[in-house]
């Protein structure tokens, strides 16, 4: 792909993707590599993005090599997220971190849906599941989460 | 929490100076490979996986769960043959056994899993055949008395000459015969009726007892249907007084499409493997074995099943 149609790419969904990574491997450090890689991806490969599908390709992207660095390294540093996740209200910083230590496979769907707007459908295509397997991880993230936090 | 997320969604962004700096980079990319920081990912690790031997159980939900100590015997995937340890009569041990492969065979449909599963009311009543459930324990069984026939809970007692006795269970609806089991594993199928409908008349549970009295063993097992169709989960808890009932055994990595261990939500080791179109997930301990069989369904599924199951195996 041509550096120029990268870099619009670059400026219009690098947040996604920050964020999208960010949700499985729980370090802002490691996330921003991921960033680099996957647009860095797009650069190297002979890749064509369908016209308006380009946010959701590069989720895609984006949680294939999260897997891939998670089956390398299954150790996740969860103490730089609280120094360097810059939320404004508090309420927004703990409800943040709470979805952090949710388990790996209810989180991506409480990211996906609930910070990225996915649908359950496009949730379903990324990782592989069912329409109701989305609906039911989303379902319990939100139970552990009211429970965690002591609210609606 | 609908607003919180908005607000998460707005502020939670790749920080400026790590934008500015991969910006650039992709500025000014060369055609030529760069030094990029980049884990080589490890996919479908062939590394070969020793089960741990002791593992605690605690529950990963917030809600509060009494630790128990756990010895799994789930089979152990090694990277071959030569891996698996050599019968020995001099010392006792029973020697290794090794599992075999699946031999490639898919899974049987739906409708034929049903036919076999379901209740059948001659069989029930007439005793004819006692038939409803091998028990090791014991291997004839002399006699049957149907205590009832409501489609909500049939039971019928057998018996033996020497006075053990087997109950035994049945219902349209599995979740009625968890009533039935002792409380010796206990679960919770809320989060299978989420995504699957259980085929009705298609369960059984048993539990046995000895000419004394004493337990001996007990059986669960239910069918479930995916919801969107094709697709089904039999799934089956066994449970026995016998310390030690279940041993150990192999199996050599690269006879399944894959296997590996998965640890659910409730702190419980699964030996999951998949095969053309089959999903086994299993744990046993000393005295227990709770076993899924998924046909036409992933890997993922099953293990949503597993996180849902609220198991605890006391003892």
């Amino acid at each position: 792909m041509e550096r120029e149609a990268v870099l619009a790419l670059f400026d219009r969904y690098a947040d996604t993707v920050y964020r999208a990574a960010l949700g499985y491997v729980r370090s802002p450090q490691e996330a921003e590599d991921v960033v680099q890689t996957v647009f860095l991806k797009l650069l190297e490969g002979d890749i064509a993005v369908y016209p308006g599908k380009e946010r959701a390709f590069l989720t895609k992207v984006t949680i294939n090599h999260c897997k891939n660095l998670l089956r390398a390294a299954r150790r996740h540093e969860t103490v730089e997220l609280e120094e360097a996740v810059s939320l404004t209200q508090p309420e927004d910083r703990d409800l943040f971190l709470a979805i952090m230590e949710l388990p790996e496979k209810v989180r991506t769907v409480v990211i996906l849906h609930c910070i990225e707007g996915y649908s359950f459908r496009e949730i379903s295509e990324f990782l592989h599941i069912g329409v109701s397997a989305v609906s039911m991880r989303l379902r319990r993230a939100k139970s552990i989460l009211k429970k965690q936090l002591g609210r609606d | 929490m609908e607003r919180t997320f908005k607000r998460i969604s707005d502020e939670l962004k790749l920080p400026r100076e790590s934008r500015e700096r991969i910006r650039s980079r992709i500025a000014s990319w060369q055609k030529q490979t760069e030094d990029i920081p980049v884990r080589r990912p490890i996919l479908k690790s062939r590394v070969p996986l020793i089960a741990v031997a002791v593992v605690v159980a605690m529950a990963l939900t917030l809600t509060v769960a009494a630790a128990a100590v756990h010895l799994f015997r789930n089979d152990i995937i090694v990277p071959g043959v030569d891996d698996i340890p050599l019968l020995s009569s001099e010392n006792g041990d029973l020697g290794a056994f090794v599992v075999g492969g699946p031999g490639g065979h898919p899974p049987a449909a739906l409708e034929e899993m049903t036919k076999s599963a379901r209740f059948k009311s001659d069989d029930w009543d007439l005793g004819e055949r006692i038939n409803g459930g091998v028990v090791s324990e014991y291997l004839r069984w002399d006699s049957v008395e149907v205590l009832s026939r409501d489609p909500a809970l049939r039971i019928r007692r057998v018996g033996r000459e020497d006075g053990a006795e087997k109950m035994e269970y049945t219902a349209e609806n599995p979740a009625n015969l968890l009533g039935t089991l002792t409380g010796r594993v206990t679960f919770d199928l809320k989060g299978m009726d989420e995504q699957y409908d259980h085929v009705p008349n298609a369960n059984l549970s048993f539990v046995v007892s000895d000419a004394k009295g004493d337990y001996v063993s007990e059986y669960y097992n239910a069918l479930y249907a995916k919801k969107d169709g094709g697709g089904y989960i039999d799934f089956t808890v066994y449970c026995t007084a016998q310390a030690d009932y279940f041993g150990q055994t192999y199996i050599i990595d690269g006879s399944f499409e894959t296997a590996y261990y998965y640890t659910s939500a409730d702190g419980y080791e699964f030996l999951i493997e998949t095969d053309n179109g089959s999903v086994w997930a299993e744990c046993r301990t000393g005295r227990a074995n709770v076993n899924l069989h998924g046909a036409y369904v992933t890997a993922d599924e099953v293990e949503d099943i597993l996180d849902t199951l609220s198991l605890t195996i006391n003892g």
